[in-house]
């Protein structure tokens, strides 16, 4: 059956519910000695970044590309060529 | 019979279009230094909803999901429902944080936030593992997107009078 045809007033409060609760769990983390050590670097990250020189607006968008690029499409690029490369290489064997 | 084949024809753009919509609205919300912060939130609640409406039309999948990590099934589809909680998990977890460090959006609305340095630096760092999450995620439904958009265009070149009677 697709997604289309189903009850949506069944899967809305099982969505709300499972989500409350695991918004609820994170949200606690503020409270978590580890949570004081992440604010500290935080901090003395942003007063590091106040010092320096503002980028451009063209290292701006190089640097938002090439974040892209290497941390989204490079990793989805070699997930879909994976099998594709095992395939190959298993016919070749046999 | 045609009827039923129009109908799943029309499910599959439905969900393509949603898909490619939501994969684009990521990638602008995520380029925050481009885009400025107000953008980046108010951009936020538009993937939010179609977010929610992804989910909701995949719930079939998610459903079987925790069978589909504990049974024995094959590799691809226990890491498939292994990354689709967890990326499940972490957008939870940086909307939430994303909520808590609003500068714009919700003091705009009148909702008062506390300005906590360490919602800010656990966004930025939960935003930064959807990334990989996102593009491994895409990667490995790769070949339905594929195989979708190019039955849709092959549509869009010969749409025969039988499908068209179905449409109607």
């Amino acid at each position: 059956m697709s997604g289309l045809t189903m009850h949506w007033h069944r899967r809305i409060p099982v969505i709300i519910l499972i989500t409350f609760f695991v918004c609820v769990g994170f949200i606690r983390i503020e409270n978590l000695p580890i949570a004081e050590s992440v604010r500290l670097e935080a901090t003395a990250r942003q007063e590091a970044m106040q010092e320096r020189e503002a980028p451009t607006k063209a290292a701006i968008l190089g640097g938002s590309l090439l974040k892209l690029l290497v941390m989204m499409v490079l990793p989805g690029v070699i997930t879909a060529q994976v099998p594709r490369v095992v395939n190959a290489i298993s016919r070749r064997e046999t | 019979m045609t009827q039923v084949t129009s109908k799943s024809k029309t499910t599959r753009n439905v969900l393509l279009t949603l898909d490619l919509v939501l994969g684009a609205l990521f990638v602008l919300t995520m380029l925050v230094h481009l885009t400025g912060v107000a953008a980046h939130e108010w951009l936020s609640y538009v993937f939010l909803s179609l977010f929610v409406v992804h989910i909701l039309f995949h719930w079939e999948w998610l459903s079987l999901l925790p069978g589909r990590i504990v049974k024995m099934h094959s590799g691809k589809w226990r890491l498939n429902a292994t990354l689709d909680a967890a990326l499940y998990i972490l957008m939870c977890f940086s909307i939430v944080s994303g909520l808590l460090a609003s500068r714009v959006s919700l003091p705009a609305l009148g909702i008062p936030v506390s300005e906590d340095i360490f919602w800010s630096a656990t966004h930025h760092q939960y935003s930064n593992l959807l990334f990989p999450l996102v593009g491994i995620h895409i990667g490995l439904h790769w070949p339905w997107l594929r195989s979708t958009i190019s039955s849709l265009l092959k549509k869009t070149h010969d749409i025969t009078p039988t499908v068209r009677r179905g449409e109607s």
